[in-house]
């Protein structure tokens, strides 16, 4: 009975629902592509670092005019710096985390075949200065270090990878002990895994999404010769502040003269450098929850208003239905059955108009596809949004009393 | 009648303060939105130099000179030439105007040592300041002459030679620069381009352009010790990263851009460097076919991703929002209209036409709409403020400008007049007699 109501009230006075329904399909595609845009940018923020960040200081910027830095000078570089009080672990790093100055990228093949390409992070003691945890295996061994940046030929070179990349190119085996490919030169093995971080966010940060975050490996690679240098300093974290700037005089003393003219060596703890290098994320994701809430707000005020119109409108009638015996909660049931059918086909059109909007983006821009949970995600929240909308006017039209289908307005 | 139209409109406005809030308000927004986005779209799309870049062309190539067996694939354009290459390019003289040039970043300082300055600047072979409509203060450019003798000369910009000298008319002057006198020839007006095109590998993450203080002939500064911002691409034997090396002679580090008006010009042109490409491949000078591509300003900038993403994404996303608003607006009219039928059943009872009173609803949208306009100007202001406080590198390009202001009420009045069609047709077909029997 009340269904055939709701069809026949529909198609006689099709202006408002069909208003609605835009409304409705619009807000959805709008949402549905927002909020995935906000979790790309949302995605690396979250992402677990890896690294204990209480008394990290990194240290880059460290660039020289015409030429490199030879091994010498690294050394005694790490030696001034672990002569600082406070100080207990320093690593000269080549790529360290939300150190971007710096990329060393490198390609693996697992047994299975899966490709990935992960950041690596080059420098000795790197496990020990930047607090990573293994979960399985073991650190390098001071035998297996080499100097970074001299060809290998042969050799098998040992690697530290994440618990994510052991899972993705080895599957459910245990991957502490395997060997890896290079997709580039399928001729020999050329890495074998000797441990297994828990963590370890990839200073590629663009790239720290799709869970892709954690394609990290450590290479047990000593900086010798460098033109591009940075330092890993752990610190007690009861002593930071003093440390770091124990860590600043220590650099300027050692590094500052040798410096190209105009450039400044940075050092900062690592909680300054991920607020540095997420700041552009934040943004970005503020002014994107902002237009969602935008969104949401002219939407349930859309709502409101032409459901609310509606109610007036259809006062006498309501008023006739109760005088009939519909219950108060019927006339409340009824204008809610009625919302939910038309956000329901608003939905359905939002998340066509969604889809066809992901493809333009993607057309244009270098956008990846938005996933399809996302859509049917995006209808829920329209719908519970709907039935918040329609509350008011609804029980505004429950609360019409019987008497009014005796008047004549 | 119009102006009974308007009285009517302002008098309806009047009696529901709230809900013309509520219209109002949901205008503003969208129209604020959309023209924030727009503002900021505008000012970097378009032509880096109106006039001059639209007949720029950049030369690339696959010019390593060895074997690479880690990056065999050449997947990028590269625009980056070694000094001979780019040389002979430039000096063949085959298009209108060519000049090969690189970023610099060094000191300037004057003779007595007192003044010095960090300053960015283009290294150069070829008549750079004509090609790139560099305009001249005082002096001249460098002469072909002097460049060929690899004399010491350089323009500096007006900003620059008031802080070395006080004044701007620094001609005949001398500075210092990488330990040399280089004599100052010209003074060129402060200079940049809009958005940010030549050398984009050392220009990364600049999306406006930066002034550019000081030109000098390539071999010159070199030979001073002043080199290119970075050493660019460099074969093996070479440092990996040097800044501001003079130790370029093993690297790709010079981009040649040439001036073509045509399209037969710019045809024949690629010919000539594919056929010098083709002839140093054949030679062993380039190790792989060399792929020549030339890219006018505007697919070089998209190719190298000089506009960041979120711009265009920003626009898609206020349009889609304005739409959203004007959906919005078009149905809090359609009730308001609809809800005062009483009215218009009178009006047309006594005479109006159909005609009449939908002019009648058109208006009073209209004054909502310019209501809206006035009210999204201090939301757009306030929009542009929120973007130049964003850590992004095109912050200052959200500025709001004259233009803005016109596109702003222009789009008002279209907003009121699209939003109040449907409401004010449905309306203005109610029947008199109906509504007169209901009543």
């Amino acid at each position: 009975m009340s269904i055939r109501i709701l069809f026949v009230t529909l198609r006689r006075h099709s202006l408002m629902p069909s208003l609605v329904l835009l409304q409705v399909a619009l807000a959805c595609a709008i949402l549905c592509n927002v909020l995935f845009l906000a979790w790309q940018q949302l995605e690396p923020i979250l992402a677990p670092s890896g690294v204990d960040a209480k008394g990290l200081i990194l240290v880059d910027q460290l660039n020289l005019p015409n030429g490199a830095w030879t091994s010498a000078e690294v050394s005694a570089g790490t030696q001034a710096l672990r002569e600082v009080p406070g100080v207990r672990a320093v690593s000269a790093g080549l790529g360290l985390p939300m150190v971007p100055s710096y990329l060393c990228v490198m390609a693996l093949q697992g047994p299975t075949g899966a490709k990935v390409g992960a950041s690596c992070y080059e420098g000795e003691g790197l496990v020990k200065t930047l607090g990573i945890q293994l979960v399985a295996g073991r650190d390098f061994l001071p035998s297996e270090y080499r100097d970074a940046g001299v060809a290998s030929k042969g050799l098998v070179t040992p690697l530290i990878i994440t618990e994510a990349l052991a899972r993705k190119l080895f599957g459910d085996i245990e991957a502490v002990g395997k060997l890896l490919g290079d997709p580039g030169d399928k001729s020999a093995a050329h890495y074998q895994v000797v441990g297994v971080a828990r963590h370890l966010l990839r200073n590629q940060l663009g790239m720290a999404n799709h869970g892709r975050a954690d394609d990290t490996v450590l290479l047990a690679d000593r900086v010798g010769k460098t033109a591009s240098l940075s330092y890993a300093v752990r610190v007690d974290p009861a002593m930071r502040d003093i440390a770091l700037g124990g860590v600043r005089r220590a650099i300027s003393r050692q590094f500052g003269a040798l410096l190209q003219a105009g450039y400044l060596a940075q050092v900062s703890f690592y909680s300054t450098r991920r607020d540095a290098a997420f700041k552009t994320r934040r943004a970005a994701l503020w002014l994107l929850l902002g237009v969602t809430l935008t969104v949401l707000i002219v939407t349930v005020i859309g709502i409101m208003g032409l459901t609310g119109f509606w109610v007036q409108r259809r006062t006498r009638q309501i008023g006739i239905r109760r005088a009939l015996g519909a219950r108060r909660v019927d006339i409340l049931r009824e204008f809610m059955a009625e919302n939910a059918f038309i956000v329901s086909i608003g939905v359905t059109i939002g998340m066509v108009l969604a889809y066809v909007g992901n493809a333009l983006l993607m057309k244009q821009y270098e956008l990846p596809r938005l996933p399809w949970e996302w859509m049917p995600a995006g209808a829920v929240l329209m719908l519970v949004l709907g039935q918040l909308a329609v509350l008011s006017p609804a029980l505004r039209a429950a609360a019409v009393p019987p008497v009014v289908a005796t008047r004549s307005v | 009648m119009f102006r009974y139209y308007l009285h009517l409109a302002w008098r309806r406005c009047r009696q529901s303060l709230p809900m013309v809030a509520l219209l109002t308000l949901t205008m503003a927004i969208g129209i604020a939105s959309c023209l924030t986005a727009l503002t900021i779209f505008g000012a970097l799309s378009g032509e880096p130099l109106p006039g001059i870049s639209p007949h720029l062309q950049v030369v690339t190539m696959d010019a390593r000179d060895a074997i690479d067996k880690d990056n065999s694939d050449y997947k990028r354009p590269d625009s980056y030439l070694d000094l001979i290459d780019a040389k002979t390019l430039v000096d063949a003289q085959r298009a209108r105007q060519q000049v090969a040039l690189a970023q610099s970043y060094t000191r300037i300082t004057d003779p007595d040592g007192k003044h010095s300055e960090q300053a960015k600047g283009l290294m150069a072979y070829g008549p750079v300041l004509g090609m790139l409509g560099v305009p001249l203060r005082h002096g001249r450019p460098w002469t072909a002459e002097e460049q060929a003798a690899q004399v010491p000369v350089v323009v500096i910009d007006g900003d620059l030679a008031r802080k070395l000298f006080g004044t701007q008319d620094a001609v005949g002057r001398s500075v210092l620069m990488g330990g040399r006198d280089f004599r100052v020839v010209g003074v060129s007006a402060p200079w940049k381009p809009r958005t940010q095109f030549l050398d984009l590998p050392r220009n990364q993450g600049d999306v406006l352009g930066q002034p550019e203080q000081f030109f000098v002939p390539v071999q010159a500064a070199l030979a001073a010790g002043v080199g290119p911002l970075t050493a660019g691409k460099c074969g093996k034997g070479a440092a990996i990263i040097s800044f501001q090396s003079v130790e370029v002679s093993k690297c790709r580090w010079l981009e040649t851009w040439v001036a073509l008006d045509s399209a037969k010009a710019a045809d024949a042109y690629r010919r000539f460097v594919v056929s010098y490409a083709d002839a140093q491949h054949a030679a062993g000078r380039f190790a792989y076919p060399p792929k020549v591509a030339m890219f006018g300003v505007q697919a070089w900038m998209t190719t190298n991703h000089v506009v960041p993403d979120d711009v265009g994404l920003n626009l898609a996303l206020a349009g889609a929002f304005l739409l959203l608003c004007l959906v919005n607006v078009a149905g809090l009219l359609a009730a308001r209209f609809l809800r005062r039928q009483a009215d218009v059943t009178i009006r047309r009872a006594l005479g109006a036409s159909r005609r009449d009173v939908f002019a009648q609803h058109l208006v009073e949208t209209a004054v909502l709409g310019l209501l809206g306009g006035v009210l999204a100007l201090p939301l757009t202001w306030l929009g542009l403020w929120i973007v130049r406080m964003q850590p992004v590198a095109y912050a200052d390009a959200a500025h709001f400008s004259p233009m803005a202001f016109a596109a702003l009420m222009l789009l008002s009045l279209a907003v009121g007049l699209v939003v109040g069609i449907l409401p004010a047709w449905r309306v203005c077909r109610q029947p008199p007699a109906m509504q007169i029997k209901l009543t």
